[in-house]
């Protein structure tokens, strides 16, 4: 906690979240920690924010849960990554890439 | 794909609520587990990591609602949840709920009972196959001024010669609705019957469930006719709906008839009652079937194929003038008409209660439209710092809106479900009162107010409706409250406190909708008013006759035995012979019954005159105004002589003498004439013949010595046990005359007054709920008021002020509110009164002592209502007051 966490650049959490998933299902913490480590510690997920995200990614399809026993034999909700979230992600890293570039372009001009 | 596995998920969720809780509440205490162990794996002791672990979370539960408020099952759970918070609101403001709840049962439920009955009335279709090819047929018959004709029965030879001439109809049927008297083992009984021909029951497309109808043998005059057909009601009382009663006997209006047919429940003939049927030429004798001047029976008809409504009343014109030449009558030159069904639906009396009905219903549905605005309005700024605070709280504004909306269909919805259930009641009712009210049919007029209010209820579809209709105000209503509480209102609710926000209202909105109340509910006082009067005034004006113990018989003489001995003789016979029967008081005979009879009129001019002046004229015996018990104001009755002698006299009433004569005295100034003046013998008191709801009009009477004319007999005792006694003494004089059916005199008053009882009654129901929820809307415009002002109030108080002296300040504003209500109020009355100055009688549209009346009435009701408010506003303790802000 020594550095400043930035907050997440709005509108970029179901992206994010996406993403973690398409490296391995997990569950609800574990994606907001994967999302915190991936970035080395630039973000932090407001973790009040995730679980209603993942309720919607459920609810739109790109995104399935299931019970499994996790590391220390518990239980707990998994999040899987569907062949429609997979499309989805690839969509918005594209378009993503395209934003960045053009934000790149725009902020790199010399005055 | 990705839609199908998200509305499964949907799915899952909504449909297994409790399941899908217990996982979130599952998976967040797991999350919280390991954001505590990794807190502490960062070094924190372990009762602050699990707080900051739940902190980071947003608090469980608001993270689960979160979750929760995303899931597609929301709206059903929130719904719920709103139904139970919105019920928990009215359960806890009673008068509210019920002001809302009565307001919306009265309106909806005079709007669905009303269209129940116009519906019936006006608009369903008749019970009889294809009632669109079905037509009325009538005699037009000239009265006293040229050109004026009035619909008339049909004569047996009139109708023979208009069958077997017309091509417009594939059948024709006669029909006359009947009291028969049927004897049983246990007695005489009246019932109410039809006498037809053989087609009425293939034209209206009746079968009956066992037997047969009349077949053609026994339809003709002379025929095998003394048989009857019953109904299922008959059936089933009488007979114990046993299936080998046909071939039974049955004594019918004396006369062994042998049992043919059941007709099915679903059928009671045109008079809509009818018990049982017999062949029209069983019920008249040979006298009237072949005399042509013999008119008591109605004609139906079906247009044949190809044969349209216009083609039939043109032919049926044509032969009119053919049937005129065939039987020429000295009155002048008679015709025939056609009508359909629905042209003869409803008497045009019932017709224009009906439409004043519906405006009526229409004015208080506004009326509680504008009463639940306000009262909406009103509670809605006085829970603006509730809402304010939610919205601060971080509740959307949707879930705010949806609240209120949730709020409004509820009311809406039950209060509709009260109202269908008064309305039903409300049904039940009227369907057992209007058919009486239909006044006694005249002429050959059809009515099917009976037949249309038979099996009337307030059907499925109407009551649909209603809760659509319901459902649409729950809705508006909503959606106006919700958008003006979410709208307008901001986080300034919670910095300034209630009142401010309410202050900031638009007051004239909801002075405006008080205003128009208030309007409303004088137009509809002062049209109750005016029928009331009118009603109070028919009842109370005398008659000119009695008709306590009074019968009255048609009777059509032996055309054979007038021509041999005088009509005068036979007419004398008959009296002597009711005369004589036990229990008969007085007997006299006339052309014209009082009470839905048309009579004939004529101009008469007094001699040294030089204006004529019209009079109704009607020709009686000597005993008529004695029987009738009409007063005799001077002079004497016609005596037998002067009848038998063909004496030239007159009677004339109080309004002849008063309109025609003048300063001139009647008994010493004859009626001038050919081929000598008619001298005037006595004045007689003011009669109400024909319309009662007009006043008297002037009359003459002259010696009775026609064919045709009714029997006037005065009893003691129940009238209706002397019918079968006085028809028997008529046969005994002689068979050959042809009598109509007896009726009592009382029934016939109490007909002939019901549907103006029933206007005037239903208008002052509707009266007196628009006065109530006028005082509603009122008492919730100044309760807010007072509690917008209670801090005013309670330093008036501390100041030394009473209750009434704060009373007199509400009271003030608010007949400031009503005034202006009642003002336009009776300006919009104007033409209202106006509209329904024909049905009124004996009240001018524009009485000024019903207007103030009904200004006094509203003014006061104001007031009552203002004192509530200001009552409880004095209960609270003035520093509490003061310190509420």
């Amino acid at each position: 906690m020594s550095e400043e966490h930035l907050a997440l650049v709005p509108g970029t959490l179901e992206m994010l979240v996406l993403k973690t998933l398409s490296l391995a299902p997990m569950h609800g913490w574990g994606i907001g920690d994967r999302i915190q480590q991936l970035s080395r510690d630039t973000f932090r997920v407001n973790q009040g924010t995730l679980y209603p995200v993942l309720e919607r990614l459920q609810q739109k399809g790109w995104v399935t849960a299931e019970w499994r026993a996790s590391e220390n034999n518990r239980r707990a909700k998994y999040y899987l990554l569907t062949r429609a979230g997979a499309k989805r992600l690839a969509a918005e890293q594209r378009d993503w890439a395209r934003s960045t570039r053009g934000i790149d372009l725009i902020l790199r001009t010399e005055g | 794909m990705s839609f199908w596995l998200g509305l499964r998920f949907r799915l899952r969720t909504a449909l297994n609520r409790q399941a899908a809780d217990e996982e979130t509440r599952a998976e967040l205490a797991d999350h919280i587990e390991r954001q505590t162990r990794k807190h502490i794996k960062e070094g924190m002791d372990p009762a602050t990591a699990a707080r900051v672990a739940a902190l980071e979370l947003g608090g469980i539960a608001r993270s689960r609602d979160d979750t929760a408020e995303v899931r597609s099952g929301r709206f059903l759970e929130q719904f719920a949840g709103d139904c139970r918070y919105a019920l928990r609101g009215l359960v806890a403001r009673p008068w509210f709920a019920i002001t809302a709840l009565a307001s919306l049962a009265i309106g909806l439920g005079a709007g669905t009972a009303i269209y129940t009955v116009v519906n019936a009335a006006l608009i369903a279709g008749l019970p009889y196959r294809d009632p669109s090819r079905l037509m009325s047929l009538s005699l037009r018959m000239p009265r006293q001024a040229p050109g004026d004709m009035i619909d008339m029965t049909w004569s047996y030879p009139k109708f023979v010669f208009l069958r077997d001439h017309q091509r417009s109809f594939a059948s024709l049927s006669l029909y006359s609705p009947e009291t028969v008297i049927a004897t049983w083992g246990d007695g005489a009984q009246r019932l109410p019957g039809e006498a037809v021909s053989a087609a009425y029951f293939a034209l209206l497309g009746a079968t009956p469930q066992l037997g047969r109808v009349f077949s053609a043998e026994e339809d003709r005059v002379g025929g095998p006719s003394a048989v009857t057909i019953v109904s299922d009601a008959l059936w089933r009382n009488r007979f114990g709906a046993r299936r080998d009663v046909i071939g039974e006997v049955a004594i019918v209006a004396g006369v062994k008839h042998t049992i043919i047919g059941v007709m099915p429940p679903s059928f009671t003939g045109l008079s809509g009652d009818a018990q049982l049927w017999l062949p029209a030429v069983d019920t008249r004798d040979a006298a009237s079937l072949t005399a042509p001047g013999a008119h008591n029976l109605q004609l139906v008809s079906r247009l044949a194929p190809g044969a349209t409504i216009a083609s039939a009343k043109q032919e049926v014109a044509a032969l009119g003038v053919q049937l005129d030449a065939t039987f020429p009558d000295d009155d002048g030159r008679w015709g025939a008409a056609a009508y359909s069904f629905d042209e003869r639906r409803v008497n045009p009396a019932i017709r224009q209660s009906l439409e004043l009905l519906s405006v009526a219903a229409v004015l208080v549905l506004l009326i509680v439209s504008v009463n639940l605005t306000t009262l909406f309005l009103t509670r809605s700024a006085g829970r603006q710092v509730e809402f304010a605070i939610r919205l601060a709280l971080g509740a959307g504004r949707g879930r705010v809106a949806r609240q209120i909306v949730t709020e409004t269909l509820i009311v809406s919805v039950l209060g509709a479900v009260i109202g269908i259930g008064l309305a039903i009641a409300a049904v039940r009712v009227l369907a057992t009162t209007l058919p009486v009210a239909a006044p006694v049919a005249v002429g050959s007029g059809l009515d099917f107010t009976r037949v249309s209010f038979a099996g009337v209820h307030v059907g499925a579809a109407t009551i649909l409706f209603a809760l659509g209709a319901a459902l649409v105000v729950g809705l508006t209503l909503g959606g106006v409250v919700a958008s003006r509480v979410t709208g307008a209102l901001q986080f300034d609710a919670l910095r300034q406190g209630v009142t401010t926000i309410v202050a900031r209202q638009p007051t004239f909105l909801r002075g405006g909708l008080v205003m128009i109340q208030v309007a409303l509910a004088v137009v509809l006082l002062v049209v109750s008013g005016l029928t009331l009067a009118s009603l109070q005034r028919t009842l109370a004006t005398p008659l000119g006759y009695r008709t306590e113990g009074l019968l009255s018989v048609k009777i059509t003489l032996d055309p054979g035995r007038v021509a041999r001995d005088s009509a005068v003789a036979l007419w004398r016979e008959i009296i002597e012979r009711v005369g004589a029967l036990p229990g008969v008081q007085t007997v006299g005979a006339g052309d014209c019954a009082p009470i839905g009879d048309h009579c004939d009129g004529t101009s008469i001019t007094p001699v040294g005159h030089g204006g004529a002046g019209r009079v109704a004229y009607r020709r009686v015996s000597p005993t008529y105004f004695r029987v009738l018990g009409t007063p005799l104001i001077r002079g004497r009755f016609f005596t037998e002589d002067e009848v038998a002698q063909r004496r030239r006299v007159a009677i004339v009433n109080r309004a002849a003498a008063r309109e025609i004569w003048g300063n001139d005295d009647p008994l010493t100034t004859p009626i001038g004439g050919e081929p000598s003046p008619i001298d005037v013998v006595g004045i007689v008191d003011d009669a109400r013949y024909g319309d009662l709801e007009r006043p008297p009009e002037p009359a003459m009477y002259v010696p009775f010595r026609g064919a045709r004319g009714g029997l006037f007999v005065r009893v003691s005792g129940d009238p209706a046990s002397f019918a079968p006694s006085i028809r028997n003494a008529v046969r005994a004089a002689g068979p050959g005359h042809a009598m109509a059916n007896v009726q009592i005199m009382r029934n016939k008053l109490r007909d002939a007054t019901a549907r103006s009882r029933l206007t005037a009654q239903i208008f002052t129901a509707f009266a007196a709920s628009a006065l109530l929820l006028a005082a509603i809307g009122v008492y919730g415009t100044l309760a807010l008021s007072v509690a917008q002002r209670s801090r005013e109030f309670a330093i008036r108080r501390a100041l030394g002020a009473d209750i009434p002296s704060l009373l007199g300040i509400v009271a003030r504003q608010a007949v400031r509110l009503g005034g202006v209500g009642i003002v336009l109020g009776s300006v919009l009355a104007f033409p209202a009164s106006r509209a329904i100055a024909s049905v009124l009688y004996g009240v001018q549209p524009l009485e000024p002592r019903i207007y103030s009346q009904t200004a006094a009435l509203l003014i006061g009701a104001l007031i009552v209502a203002s004192v509530a408010p200001v009552v409880r506003s004095a209960r609270v303790d003035p520093r509490d007051a003061m310190r509420a802000e």
